[in-house]
């Protein structure tokens, strides 16, 4: 039996679509994963993933879901309000809370010992951490990803929690062992096709004004880092092509097959590298 | 979204009147088409989320096989109009 190694999905809205690649690769070497740890579009990842999800399922469900919310992180809302204009108006704009509440009843999910989920305290900027099993899921998925300026902050007890990237958008500082660690990086120019004012507007912030600044540094030796690049991207776009987000996918089964038998070549995690059949 | 009205289908199928045991209805759905659902994973989760697994990994194919016992009149008609 190998050793299971954690596994650390990290903040970028829409490009969780690489997140999903990667879990394929991770399936298909046969690498076993212990305790995840997921910020903001990781922290839904991460919440699927440790329920028992497959990577094929995922993708499944945030494919069906685009449809109507447009990004990952309106999933809830693409589960329980009935379409982007609902969004456009302002019913599930301010708050994550309430959709994700009905979206876990819904689905089924549970916290469970190997999920961590990642907030930040907004007024101390220090991380809040969801663990174990009796947590509301749903207020540790809406704080995780409520990105200042876009979604409401959620209360928790006398704390007020946002977006786990506020403290950081890849946090390590929570493994015990090696860990593989799926960043997703940022947004660095302006697309080149067309988009929607919101979307422009916060690719925009993205690049030259972020709402918030979110700390990236992680620990490469002790890690398996796999830094996943769509530099015309931003977090928030919500009119992303099917055909884009699936070559996110397959761009971060690819890059991660290809780190990842690297790693378990030079003896830092264990799996299988003969395994590497082609992305579909 | 397609695989939520699935979802819904197969809940209704598991809850129908006269099933005492939703779960091991579910259970017996896995099995019967061969879905390959770890048992570890159908092991106390709840029957939402077995559900959704169910209708995530056979699509189609539950369709079909929840339409046949329509047509059996194994579960009613209804069924097929789950939101």
């Amino acid at each position: 039996m190998n050793k299971p190694v954690e596994l650390v999905l990290g903040a970028g809205g829409v490009k969780g679509y690489f997140h999903i690649g990667l879990l394929k690769a991770i399936e298909e070497l046969g690498i076993p994963i212990g305790k995840v740890t997921g910020v903001s579009v990781g922290a839904i990842i991460a919440t699927f993933y440790t329920n028992g999800m497959t990577s094929d399922m995922i993708l499944k469900l945030f494919l069906e879901a685009h449809e109507k919310s447009g990004n990952p992180l309106l999933l809830a809302s693409a589960v329980t309000v009935p379409d982007m204009q609902s969004f456009l108006v302002g019913m599930s704009f301010l708050s994550l809370e309430k959709p994700w509440e009905e979206t876990v009843e819904r689905l089924g999910l549970t916290p469970n010992d190997r999920l961590r989920i990642v907030a930040c305290d907004a007024r101390t900027k220090k991380p809040v951490l969801f663990e174990g099993v009796s947590y509301k899921l749903h207020a540790a998925l809406s704080a995780s990803g409520a990105l200042p300026g876009v979604f409401l902050p959620v209360h928790h007890g006398d704390q007020l929690l946002i977006d786990g990237a506020a403290h950081h958008r890849n946090p390590d500082e929570f493994c015990k062992t090696t860990a593989i660690i799926s960043a997703l990086g940022f947004a660095t120019r302006l697309s080149l096709e067309p988009q929607d004012p919101i979307s422009f507007y916060y690719q925009w912030r993205e690049v030259f004004a972020p709402v918030v600044s979110q700390p990236t540094a992680v620990d490469h030796k002790r890690h398996v880092v796999v830094e996943h690049a769509a530099d015309d991207i931003c977090g928030l776009a919500f009119n992303l092509s099917t055909r884009r987000c699936l070559g996110m996918y397959e761009n971060g089964y690819k890059h991660g097959l290809q780190v990842l038998r690297q790693a378990i070549a030079d003896g830092k995690i264990e799996g299988n590298c003969e395994i590497a059949k082609p992305a579909h | 979204m397609q695989t939520l009205q699935l979802q819904r289908r197969i809940l209704s199928f598991a809850h129908r009147d006269g099933v005492a045991e939703p779960q091991s209805e579910l259970t017996k759905l896995v099995e019967t088409l061969g879905l390959g659902i770890p048992s570890r994973v159908l092991a106390g989760a709840p029957t939402q989320f077995v559900a959704l697994q169910i209708a995530l990994a056979g699509g189609e194919r539950v369709e079909n096989h929840l339409d046949q016992l329509v047509v059996d009149g194994v579960i009613p008609e209804d069924n097929r109009q789950q939101p």
